[in-house]
Parts: C-alpha cells; structure tokens; sequence
C-alpha cells in the first residue's frame, strides 16, 4: 500500500499505449516502486508501452495482454495482476487512435470497433479493478476523462466520446472502489486541452502535455487525506495557464 | 461456533469500518476465550489483526482487506482481575484500557510499574509496542515486563507461558511482538507502589542540545525524566527544549483540598483537547513560529509542579495520536547509542533544511531492557517526533537517515512505521530471523497479519 509518506509500490495501467497514463507512471516513479503490471488489447501497443516504463528506472514489468470483448479473460488478466502483489493505484485511460489506423488496414479504424476497445472495453476493466480494489481493501483509481461538453469538429470524436462516458460513470465505480478501503480519482481534462483528443499539430499546441496532467493528479493519489473517496480534478486548474498556451495568432 | 462471537459467518457483525481509504478492515468483536478461537479460525485470507485501541493510523493496527479483532466483554472488564500484594504484580484484562488499569490499581495504592504510550490503548497493545515513557534510572532489565501471560496462539490454542527472565518465552512472544504472535487474554505485570496519582514535576529551559542531554543525564535516582524538543530551533539552538522530571508525590506533598482524594485517577485530556485546536494552522512558516513561541514564552524554571500522572506519562503519545489522526501526520521515532547523541540535532537540522515542521517532538534516555526480537535494544537516546508529509523530499530524508541511524548501531522503531524500507529491517534488527521462526511456530497458516507486515514482509 500507499506509504506514510506516499512512496508507491506497485502499479496497474491499464490502457498501456496511452500518453496520460505513461505519464502518471512516470511521476509516481520512485524508490519503492518496484513492479508494474501493464495491460492492453494490442500486443505492440502492449510491449512498447513496457518498453517504456521500464525505461522509467521500473525494475519489474509485467506484460498483460487481454483480448478485445472478453470480459472473461480481461477479469482474468486483472484478477492474475492482483494475486501477485497487492497493487497501490491502477491508472486507467482509454488508448487514442494508433498513428497507423489511417494508413494500416489492419488497423482497428472502424469506429464500432474504437469505442468497443476504448469504453466498452476500459469500463469493463475499470469495474473489475474497482472490485479487485474492495477485496484487496485498499487501492487508488485514477481515471483520465473528459468534462463533458460541446467538442470542436477538428477532435476525434469517437476518443471524445469514450472519455465523456467514462466521466458519467466514473462515479459509479467510485462507489464500488469505496466500499472497502478504496479511493478514486477522476482526471475530467478539458477537450481541447487533451493531448489525446487529435493529430491536428495545430489544436495539440494548446493542449496540456501528458506530464503536466501527471503533475497535477499525482499529488491527489499519494495524497493521505483519507476522508475523501472520490475525488474529480479539472484539468487544467488555471485559466490562466492554459491561455498562455494559446498562440496569440489563433 | 460459540454465540459471543460475531464473525463474517454470522449476521451479527458489529463494526465495519471499510468505507474510507485507509480504513482498518473488517470489525469482528469477541467477549470470551471462545470467540477469539471462533475469530482465528474464521480468519480471511489477508489475515487478522487485534485492536489495540491504537486509532486506525497505525501500520501496526491496521489491516486494510482483512479482520481486526476487538476484545470486548470480559476480556476487558474487570480491568484488574487479582493483585498479589507479596509479589506486587496484578493480573489484568489484556483488552482493558491503560486508564481503566491505571484507575482501579491506584484506588488500592498501586500503579503498573511501567507507564507510556496512550492512555486508552489495551494493555496487551502497550506491550505489543513495547510502550515506555519517561525514563527512570531505577528501572531494572525486566522492570515493567509480564511475568505472566495467557494467550490464544494461530492454532487458537491457548497458551501459558512465564515471563520475568530477559529471555522468557512470555518477552520474546508478546513484548513489541506487533500483535503478531497471538491474541492476549490476561496478562500479570508488576507494580509499584503509589501513595497518590500527582506527580510533582520540575521542568527547565534548555537553550542548547547539550544543556538537554545534561539535564536528562545526570537526573537523580527514581525521577521520570524526558525532553519536549523545540524542533525549530537553529544555530546554537538546534536541539533546545524543556527538560522534564517528575516523581509520584507524597499525599503531604499535595494541597489539603487534594489530599482526600489523592488516589483519584485524573484523565489525561491532551488528545481531546487536541482534537479541539486546528493542527495544521497555516503554512509551514505560521506553525514553526507558533512552535517558536511555545518554546521562548515557557518558563525558565519551574519546580514541584503538580501534575496528573496520567498527563504526564501520556500526553505526548496521545498528541502525537491526535495529530496522526487529525492532521495525518507520521510518527519518526529512533534511537541512537549514548555516544552518538550528536546525530540527535543533526537530524533535526536535516528537516529544519527541508522546511519540515515537526510536532510534538521528545527525547528520552533509552535504557537496555528485555524486550521481544523486534524491540529497540539499544543503550542511548531516543527521539519521537512527529512530522507533517505534505513535503516533497521527506521520503528521501528519512530513508537516508535510516542508513544513518542504522550504520550507527542504532534502531528506528517499528512499532510506529509506516515507510521503511524492507532491507534495513535486517539490519537495524538482528534477531528478525528468530522472531520469524518463532512466529511460524506460534502461527503457521500465518492468520495474524496487518498492513505493517505485509509492508515489510514480516
């Protein structure tokens, strides 16, 4: 568990090709921080990803690969994650589009097949780690979402779409996770400062960078305030910051 | 499954406290000997640990996922059971409150030999900590250690074992056995004979770390003696604080309208009042100069104060329980060997550079005594202190000062952990291997279990 004076032992990322949640990784690294456990649908996503964070200075990796619409198997890869260590903080993010759906036809491009992967997929496994996280009676989730609002036609609108749900229901899982010892954390990042939310170079140059978003949750995860089980974070917190980023020509 | 017990199997489960990060874990309660057997075996798979009444911030006493068992009914009450007047030692419930002891004995004249921790936790749980207070020269080896206890194992058998000898079974299982080992029922420990329940307390100002260590040192024979250490103190002043001694009085000693009642027990109301003051007022600034102040504005010196002898044994270990619960604070407590006093007010230099604000600070001499495996041993000075987490690089800092304390032959204390890292158990405690094989002995499904254990692969 999380100790006294926040070093973390061991993480779950689930969504291990998603800039975010490399990020969070990389922030909570430190002394103690021994085995991380990373899951993803796509095996290349997967192991590149794991490549990553060992990079980070992570001593123990651990590749978990789930297929795509099983629930059973993906409960599985969860539970195998579980039964070996207790697990700190899960960090959970859908995957953005891959830089080859537009060229690869292999690819997953269809959108059915997107959001399959991107919610159905995620919230399954966010609900399974949520249940994990009351047997194990502690445990932080850290979910990356998107206040939900009107999106600009230039964001990918399906990624979009998967966050905003993961928002609504994030306080549902919230409930499951606090039943026993668990917490949550919600990271509602604003659309259009999602580096996630395009390819678009444009719009990215006034997004938030993937470990400026770490920065501002990891403090709330190893936090030990214990009254609070829920915890939803606005991204970014100034407006100020946020406008600095714009270009003055836009 | 006997009806005292109320466990996961049954729908009469008193307590759960599961509903919030950190929470302690299932509550199950017991009120006979029976019901603890019941709870052993009813034990989920991360484990059972023992309330010692400790509050739920302890590593110690926590056991997130898991049971954490409460003595309830006669395993607590009466808190004294019999007292041997020849061999001045009493029997008591292992489950009833250091107050509700400390009450009924000084009625007849009496109080447990060996006073310290908090004042509501279990008997048992001042022995699973190894809790001393203010050091006394006339201590012995075995001062203050059981004589007898009574205890239901991992198996849930019930075993008797002797205490007394600094290597008695009854030490090396229970004292600072962090609960692990088996759940107390009755516990027979000495006594001292008391005439009234004030201590008459002299206290001075001490400018410099020196001046502290003197006072402490060259005490006279059967006074208390500890330091409040100011933890702002700079410079010169590094280490400055009030030396503390205190003696149980005489009930001439007490004014006349005391006198009559000079074996009433006064609780000590430091952690509810505590409870009652914003902890964390203001920035990091705001509080070093409130602890400033505290320092310069005590009296140079006072003598023949009259204090309740449950303030003063108690009230720095309940503010230090008041400020873990309230302001999530962690409680860094070591000791390094007589000859190495000077890391004393390097440490405090060390957080004073971090901008740490500590809380609550004392120093007391630690003198060798019996103690189980996991029991500080070492012959020096020992620093409690409390410190506010929310500072970035403290981690780091105190994980180097483990090397430190540790390459100087000295222990940091287990019983109030909750970051250490695994490795310098090892070495800080030489005889964890026999703890361990003891505990496979006394336990071998390993049912005893909390978030300490777990942490540090105890």
């Amino acid at each position: 568990m999380i100790d006294g004076v926040g070093n973390v032992s061991s993480v779950l990322v689930v969504g291990a090709a998603n800039p975010l949640c490399l990020a969070t990784v990389d922030r909570l690294v430190g002394p103690r921080l021994s085995r991380v456990y990373a899951l993803d649908s796509n095996p290349d996503s997967l192991s590149r990803g794991a490549q990553r964070i060992a990079d980070f200075g992570v001593p123990n990796v651990s590749q978990l690969w789930y297929p795509s619409r099983d629930p059973v198997a993906q409960r599985a890869a969860v539970t195998s994650a579980f039964e070996e260590s207790d697990v700190d903080v899960i960090v959970i993010g859908p995957g953005p589009r891959t830089d080859s759906a537009a060229t690869d036809a292999t690819a997953i491009e269809d959108n059915a097949e997107y959001l399959e992967r991107a919610l159905i997929d995620i919230v399954n496994l966010a609900g399974q780690c949520a249940t994990s996280i009351a047997q194990q009676g502690h445990g932080v989730m850290t979910l990356f979402s998107h206040s939900p609002r009107k999106i600009p036609a230039n964001l990918d609108h399906d990624y979009c779409a998967a966050m905003a749900s993961l928002h609504i229901l994030a306080p549902s899982i919230a409930q499951v996770t606090a039943s026993n010892g668990g917490k949550t954390i919600c990271a509602a990042i604003d659309p259009v400062r999602d580096p996630n939310s395009t390819r678009d170079a444009g719009v990215r140059s006034s997004a938030m960078s993937p470990l400026e978003v770490a920065s501002e949750i990891v403090p709330a995860i190893v936090a030990r305030r214990k009254r609070r089980t829920f915890e939803v974070i606005s991204l970014p917190r100034s407006l100020r910051k946020s406008a600095l980023r714009i270009r003055p020509g836009r | 499954m006997p009806s005292d017990t109320r466990t996961s199997n049954t729908a009469t489960r008193e307590a759960r406290t599961g509903s919030h990060p950190g929470a302690s874990g299932s509550g199950t309660h017991a009120r006979t000997l029976a019901g603890i057997q019941a709870a052993i075996h009813a034990a989920p798979a991360r484990g059972l640990t023992v309330d010692f009444n400790l509050g739920s911030s302890l590593d110690m006493c926590t056991n997130n996922g898991g049971d954490v068992l409460t003595l309830a009914g006669a395993l607590t009450a009466p808190a004294v059971t019999s007292i041997d007047w020849q061999k001045q030692s009493a029997w008591l419930a292992a489950g009833a409150s250091i107050a509700d002891v400390s009450r009924e004995l000084l009625v007849q004249g009496w109080a447990l030999a060996t006073l310290g921790g908090t004042a509501s936790s279990t008997v048992a749980g001042a022995l699973a900590l190894d809790a001393r207070g203010p050091h006394n020269s006339e201590d012995s080896q075995t001062s203050g250690l059981p004589r007898m206890i009574e205890f239901v194992d991992g198996v849930g058998n019930t075993r008797q074992f002797v205490g007394g000898a600094a290597d008695s079974p009854a030490i090396t299982a229970i004292v600072a056995g962090l609960g692990l080992t088996g759940v107390c029922t009755e516990i027979e420990l000495p006594l001292r004979p008391v005439s009234t329940g004030w201590m008459l307390v002299d206290s001075r100002r001490c400018e410099t770390s020196d001046e502290v260590f003197a006072q402490l040192s060259g005490g006279p024979t059967g006074v208390y003696t500890m330091a409040r250490i100011d933890p702002t103190g700079r410079g010169t002043g590094l280490g400055r604080g009030i030396a503390v001694s205190g003696r149980f009085a005489k009930v001439a000693e007490l004014p006349e309208i005391r006198q009559p009642n000079a074996l009433e027990y006064v609780d000590c109301a430091a952690g509810r009042n505590a409870s009652r003051v914003p902890l964390r007022v203001g920035n990091a600034a705001t509080r070093r100069a409130l602890k400033g102040i505290t320092h310069r504005t005590a009296a140079a010196q006072r003598r023949a104060e009259l204090i309740p002898m449950a303030s003063f044994f108690h009230a720095d270990c309940e503010l230090r329980a008041a400020g873990r619960e309230l302001a999530n604070t962690i409680t860094y407590e070591f000791v390094v060997p007589v000859d190495q006093s000077e890391m004393i007010p390097r440490f405090l230099d060390r957080i004073g550079h971090l901008k740490v604000v500590g809380q609550a600070a004392t120093l007391t001499r630690h003198a060798p005594r019996a103690t189980g495996p996991l029991g500080i041993t070492t012959d020096g000075w020992k620093l409690t202190i409390d410190l506010d987490t929310d500072v970035p690089g403290l981690g780091r800092v105190l994980d180097d000062w483990d090397e430190k304390v540790a390459a100087a032959g000295g222990q940091v204390s287990l019983a109030t952990d909750s970051r250490m890292r695994i490795d310098m158990i090892a070495a800080m405690y030489p005889d964890l291997a026999k703890w361990q094989e003891l505990r496979r002995y006394i336990d071998p499904q390993g049912h005893f279990s909390s978030n300490l254990a777990r942490r540090l692969s105890l």
